[in-house]
């Protein structure tokens, strides 16, 4: 959809010509010292030089420190659980210590002293811990879309710009057709007839982990993008000599596309996946903000802000913390991928 | 530009069909229907379930169903709505004057203030106003547009009590000064996103369109500054921004789903939502069909005025 990410209008020759020394390098590279460095280092070097995106880039890996610390943290720091109630401390402003005596649970009759380091919500839990929690579930939801929506995109993009003829015809319509439907639009019909599906509904497994069928119902429409990129770049490979070359060696259809055109997308597959977790994330936080998408009591950044609303005057943290946290990680990744695809495509920056 | 005009129009046919296919499929070609759920009521008796099931149409086999439902749809019949047993085009015909209202005042917006904070941070590269358009584009790509609404409504509407939270009128007002204030909030919240994303664009264009050979002529033809820009350079910058106008299409549909969710806003996202809540799964076609029909048509009007506007395609 993004224009300017799409590499595919320029000559691939540069790219082509420069991975194969990225797969070939690490062999030989290693006795001699003038060996010039490999595709891997040198962009790693152009990627270093863009101090922004490694500002970026270290951003997010706090993020997901963060998000995947989370029982750390709430063992640790905030010693609470994400679904810990204390309706005794209901909207505790940040860096509050609220003591009560405990009614019910474990720690029934005793006086239990919580300190709420970023505050606590309408049913007194914990909002840092709930924000690590929350992360979690929206990076790994993010995570697990990327990787279903990139196994269908190469599937169909290979075989649609490999085989060409009637085959790409038709997978080309319907990419074409996935595109025309507003993508929200798509994602509360999936979400409501999956979330109604008392076969699926019925299952101890939907009980138990429920938002794990989220990733399979964002990727239904995210995998367009990639597929329409990686059929152009195998149109233009797959005329390469070294193509022929490999078929003329008696190499299999498979093998070519695996071995010999594959690792020559990878930089754009790369650069793809950065810049698609941003809008992944955003996504997944609309619809579950929306309520179709992760399912109370699992917190995700997004569904924290559905209840959130109702408490907008007694408590604006609630609404600004889990917002802030999307934004931080978008514009994060978004920055990080720039930088990535310019060190990546180095037709881009001459 | 006759054939052009022709061929695009009619590829728009099969995409429509393929559309009405990818829509019912991905509703009803799961097992289990919505009448499914009112058998979990121990009062409902067998004997009703299939009666309403009857009714709806869902005893028929889904290739039955399909064809009943777009021989309707050639008919200009959405059907009735599996909630309310209301006219579903007669209800969406009723929300859609809101939605367009709402879109459009978005679009302008996005385009009122991208193109020239495009064109202008192009001219002055690396100047400040150009980091600070570049950092506040950035910013804006990456906001969630439904937090940024809930902020706005926090700050504009809770805390400085400026402007209205929802709606899109008071009762008993309606002036158009009423309707404008209704309409900021909302319609900001959608531009946002769309806005930073063009103005980037826009720059990167102007930038590659500035570096070409003609505009090198023009100057040293000894044109105006002003006249280089805007008849020689920005003319052709244009061109690939009716076919991003067309691509966002999309995108101000799925916002305004969010943003009209949030802002009470009585159009066809709001619609589809309230629908999906309620199950409505014939709404909910309604509703997906007539919102892709129209990103359809404006990516068509997009590829029209491409040609109307780039002699190249004329001629072929």
């Amino acid at each position: 959809m993004d224009s300017r990410n799409t590499p595919s209008s320029g000559q691939p020759g540069d790219l082509a010509a420069l991975a194969p020394s990225a797969a070939t390098s690490p062999k030989t590279a290693m006795p001699e010292q003038t060996k010039s460095p490999g595709y891997a280092m040198r962009s790693w070097r152009r990627f270093r030089r863009n101090r922004l995106s490694l500002v970026c880039m270290v951003i997010f890996i706090v993020m997901v420190l963060f998000s995947y610390g989370a029982p750390l943290i709430s063992k640790y720091v905030t010693k609470q659980g994400f679904g810990d109630q204390n309706l005794q401390a209901t909207f505790a402003p940040a860096g509050k210590t609220i003591s009560a005596v405990q009614i019910g649970g474990p720690n029934s009759g005793k006086t239990v002293t919580t300190k709420y380091l970023l505050g606590s919500d309408e049913l007194g839990r914990d909002v840092l811990t709930r924000l690590a929690y929350g992360g979690r579930i929206s990076l790994t939801v993010s995570f697990l879309t990327l990787a279903i929506a990139l196994t269908i995109g190469l599937l169909i993009g290979a075989v649609s710009g490999f085989y060409g003829g009637w085959v790409d015809a038709i997978l080309m319509r319907l990419v074409d057709t996935f595109i025309s439907i507003p993508g929200l639009f798509v994602l509360i019909l999936v979400s409501t007839t999956i979330n109604n599906n008392k076969l699926i509904t019925g299952t101890t497994f939907y009980r138990n982990n429920g938002w794990l069928i989220l990733p399979f119902v964002i990727a239904v429409l995210s995998w367009t993008g990639i597929s329409r990129l990686i059929r152009g770049e195998f149109l233009a490979i797959k005329e390469r000599d070294y193509v022929d070359a490999a078929r003329v060696l008696g190499s299999s259809d498979a093998r070519i596309i695996v071995r010999h055109i594959l690792p020559n997308v990878i930089p754009i597959i790369i650069v793809w996946a950065t810049l698609a977790i941003p809008s992944l994330i955003l996504t997944e936080a609309a619809l579950s903000y929306l309520s179709f998408g992760v399912q109370i009591p699992t917190p995700s950044w997004g569904n924290m802000l559905t209840n959130s609303t109702q408490y907008f005057s007694r408590s604006p943290g609630l609404v600004v913390l889990p917002g802030l946290m999307i934004y931080i990680t978008v514009m994060a990744v978004n920055l990080m991928g720039n930088g990535l695809r310019d060190a990546l495509d180095p037709r881009l920056n001459d | 530009m006759g054939t052009y005009l022709i061929k695009r129009v009619l590829q728009i046919f099969p995409l429509l069909f393929g559309i009405t296919i990818l829509v019912f499929l991905l509703i009803n070609a799961v097992p289990g229907s919505p009448v499914s759920d009112l058998a979990l009521n121990p009062g409902t008796r067998p004997e009703d379930v299939a009666r309403i099931k009857q009714q709806l149409g869902l005893d028929q086999p889904l290739y039955k169903r399909y064809f009943t439902w777009v021989g309707n749809l050639l008919h200009g019949d959405l059907g009735k709505s599996m909630v309310t047993y209301r006219d579903v085009r007669s209800e969406i015909m009723g929300r859609l004057p809101n939605t367009l209202k709402l879109t459009t005042a978005a679009f302008l917006l996005a385009l009122l203030f991208s193109v020239p904070i495009g064109i202008y941070s192009a001219l002055k590269r690396n100047s400040i106003f150009d980091y600070v358009a570049t950092v506040v584009s950035v910013a804006g790509v990456s906001i969630p547009s439904f937090w940024l609404a809930l902020i706005l409504i926090l700050v504009f509407a809770v805390n400085l009590r400026w402007l209205p939270s929802g709606g899109t009128q008071n009762l008993g007002d309606g002036g158009l000064v009423d309707q404008l204030r209704h309409l900021i909030l909302p319609a900001f919240a959608l531009a946002i996103v769309e806005l930073a994303g063009w103005t980037r664009y826009i720059r990167g264009q102007m930038l590659e369109v500035i570096r070409q050979d003609y505009i090198r002529t023009a100057r040293s033809k000894g044109i105006a500054e002003r006249v280089v820009i805007f008849r020689h350079a920005f003319r052709n910058a244009l061109l690939p921004l009716l076919t991003l106008f067309g691509l966002s299409i999309p995108q101000f549909f799925s916002g305004a789903l969010i943003i009209e969710t949030i802002f009470s806003w009585p159009g066809i996202g709001r619609l589809t939502f309230d629908a999906a809540i309620s199950r409505d799964y014939t709404m909910i076609m309604g509703t997906v069909l007539l919102s892709s029909i129209m990103v359809v048509l404006g990516n068509l009007f997009a590829d029209i005025g491409y040609g109307l506007l780039d002699p190249r395609i004329k001629q072929s």
